[in-house]
Order: C-alpha cells, then structure tokens, then sequence
C-alpha cells in the first residue's frame, strides 16, 4: 500500500476489526513510513492512557441518605418483586455478553431494565375507558382527603404553593406522607396507563419535572429524620408533596380530558 | 479470635433479604464505578450524583431478580448504563463540562496515570467530546465493552459506533496535542 492509511483505518488496526489483507496492506505501508509510524505509535499511546484512566472516582458526598430516602419517599412498584413470579415480570436477557477482552465476568449477564408495566392503548382495550373511570374516581376520594384535611390546607394568593399548614407532630408527619404516597401513586398508575397517547416531549418533560420533584422529596425527607419536629422543614415537605399531586393531577387530567 | 471475611454473595443474598446494612456495604464497594461511569457519561457531576442514586435505588428494588449469573459488579454496571443512556435520551443535556473538569480535579488521583496532569487533561478532553462521541468512546475505550453490545445498548447500528469511536479518538488526539 503506497497510499497513506487515513486514521480510521489505523484505528481498525489496533482494534483489531481489519481484514486480514487490509491489515497486511497497511501493515507493508508502514514499514516504510516513519509519518504513518509516528501516527500509529500516538494513537495507540492515547488509547493506552484511556485504558490506564482509574475506574473508581469517589462522589463528593456519601449518597447513601438520599438513597434510602427515595427508597422510602416513593416506594413505588418494587421491580423485584415483580421480576421473581408475578404476571408482568420486568426483567430483559441480553443476548450477549456484557464485557469483552476479560475486563469484568464474561459470563452471560441478566440484565435489569427497570421500566414501569407496558401501557396499554386505547385500542387495545374496550374496558380502558372503564377502568380510567374507576381509577379517577378512587383518586378523586383521596384527593379530596388531602384538600379538606386541616393539615393540607393551601391558602389563596402569593406564594399558595407553599403555604400549607404544617403538621404539629413527626407522627402526623407520617401520616400525612401516607396520604400523599397512595394518592400519587394512584395518580402515577392512571398516568402510566395514559403515557403512550400523550407526545414523548410531554412525556420527557413530565419525567424530568417528577425527578426533580422526587429528589426535592428525598432531601426533604432526609432532612426531616434528621430534625424530626422542625415546622419549617415540615412544611417544606409538604408544600412539595403537593407539588408532585399537584403536576401528576394536570397531566392526568389534561390527558383524560377533565 | 478468628476474623471472617464475607463474600461478595453474601452480602447480596443478606441485601436481597432486606438487609440494608449489606447493601450499604455493596454501596461502599461498587459506588466508585458506578460514579465514574455516571461523571463520564454525562460530563456533568451534579448529574451524576442523581443517576448514581437513581442506579442504586433501582439496584435494590432489582435485588431479587439477581440470580448470580453474572458478577454483581456487571449486573449492577449495566443496570446503570441503563440508567445513564435512558437519562441521556431524555434530557440532551449538553452543559456543565466545566464543572466535571474541577470535579474530577479534585478527586483522589491513586491509581491513575503516573503524570496527573495528563490524566486531568485527559478528562478535561473526554468532557468537551460531543455527546455521542463521548458514550462510545467511554464504553469502549474505558469500559470495556464489545462494538456490538455498544450498538445494542445505544441503538445504532455497530458502523455507526466505529464511526463515532474514531471520531472521539480523532478529537481527543487534536485536543491533547494542542
């Protein structure tokens, strides 16, 4: 080969991935080229330093109590569980192996997608009108629990998203946070059955806002058990509840149509 | 008095069981990966902060269809690639490489490259790599992944990933050599 290799094909060289007569080619190629020499010995300095970069690198902070308290926050549906023997098992096998070359076990790997159950569609199910209906209605009941109770109260005016009453107690703390997990994750079990009529850049925005929301609740959370009794933080926790009931019921509605 | 070493299973079998003290010690060995691969992917540290607490929450409600076949350390890995490509799809995000730069500064250096400075510049490189670029070349180059399982995981074609692979070894070498 007289014509220089370009750096794809050195590239493909060290990789491995060329023919065996492109590799011999540029291999003669480069037993007479000092430039070709040179731009090898570079790339292959480069991937050697890629290869020698640490694979640990520490957080900054210990991300344990921000772990537990989304655990706890929002159980949610435990993928789990669900995996081991119920109907609507959530976990995928890839076909292949994770990892190449022996950098980690090269033994066939069960891999996890966590996801929420498929949604079904509108044209798949006559009863889904149905079932939305019931859904709402069992929401609704709950919703409306947590608008009449003293403890949730929003006032009117500036700033009504976070002026609700704070609970007196850590006990009514929990109780409270009970509520407001069941009527969420009613509200987010009729929002997954809804997801797949509504736009992925709703979807996408959606997801975004209830992560921020959830992260907002762990902290708070995590900050409260550290301070159990703190009004302030109390209503913190609150006022963010209703942040998440408050998104989860718009976008529930909006799709419905109510 | 005779000390006992638990195996790596054991705590598994202990967390799958509900144990939170084992998981926390499943944490303490594997959250070091996890955040690496987190930081790198995204080149955004605040980020990777949520996705490698997003990665061990999903870990432990997973636990029990971990059956063993495979290493915790690579089941847990890809379980956070998923997590990472699946954020990745969804947000775009494209900012905050500086901060990832002063992140990865700071962190402890042992075990890296004989000349920090060049491990620093090094990150500092893979940081500013276009999004694509950068996941292939991460999970290739640093990770260890096959070209074709990189193709499954991203969804392109495997032509695709070679061509994105050159291209972050492209820019790395012209930003290196600056």
């Amino acid at each position: 080969m007289n014509i220089h290799p370009d750096e794809d094909r050195l590239t493909e060289l060290v990789d491995g991935t060329l023919t065996a007569a492109e590799q011999a080619s540029t291999e003669a190629h480069l037993v007479a080229c000092d430039e070709c020499r040179a731009a090898l010995a570079a790339l292959r300095s480069l991937i050697d330093e890629l290869h020698s970069l640490p694979r640990d690198i520490k957080p900054q902070r210990d991300l344990r109590p921000a772990i537990w308290a989304q655990v706890d926050a929002s159980p949610g549906t435990d993928v789990s569980l669900a995996a081991v023997g119920g109907p609507q098992a959530d976990v995928q096998a890839p076909p292949v192996s994770a990892v190449r070359d022996g950098v980690a076990d090269p033994s066939p790997a069960v891999i996890v997608l966590p996801r929420r159950a498929a949604p079904r569609t509108l044209a798949s199910s006559s009863g889904w009108l149905a079932a939305a209906a019931v859904a709402l209605i069992a929401v609704s009941s709950t919703v409306t629990w947590l608008i009449v109770s003293p403890a949730a109260q929003v006032s009117d005016g500036i700033g009504a998203d976070v002026a609700v009453t704070s609970p007196a107690t850590a006990a009514e703390v929990q109780a409270l946070e009970a509520r407001y997990v069941l009527a969420t994750q009613e509200l987010e079990q009729l929002l997954e059955v809804q997801r797949s009529q509504l736009p992925p850049e709703t979807v996408g925005i959606l997801e975004e806002n209830l992560r921020i929301i959830d992260r907002a609740l762990a902290e708070a959370a995590a900050a409260l058990a550290g301070q159990p009794g703190n009004a302030d933080l109390s209503r913190i926790l609150v006022a963010t509840w209703e942040k998440k009931l408050g998104l989860l019921r718009t976008a529930t509605a909006l799709e419905v149509g109510i | 008095m005779r000390l006992s070493v638990e195996r790596p299973a054991d705590l598994v079998t202990r967390a799958q069981a509900g144990d939170r003290g084992a998981f926390d010690r499943l944490y303490t060995e594997h959250v070091g990966h996890v955040y690496a691969l987190c930081l790198r992917m995204t080149a955004d540290a605040e980020r990777a902060d949520t996705l490698t607490q997003d990665a061990f929450v999903r870990a432990w409600r997973a636990l029990a269809s971990f059956r063993g076949q495979s290493a915790f350390s690579s089941w847990l890995h890809r379980l956070t690639v998923n997590v990472v490509l699946e954020d990745v799809r969804r947000t775009r995000r494209r900012e905050q490489r500086v901060q990832t730069v002063d992140t990865l500064e700071r962190h402890d250096t042992a075990g890296a490259l004989a000349d920090p400075e060049s491990r620093v510049d090094l990150e500092r490189a893979i940081a500013t790599l276009p999004d694509g670029a950068r996941a292939v070349l991460v999970l290739y180059d640093i990770e260890g992944y096959r070209q074709e399982d990189i193709a499954c995981m991203l969804g392109i074609a495997v032509g695709t990933v070679k061509a994105q692979l050159h291209r972050a070894r492209r820019l790395l070498r012209g930003r290196l050599s600056r």
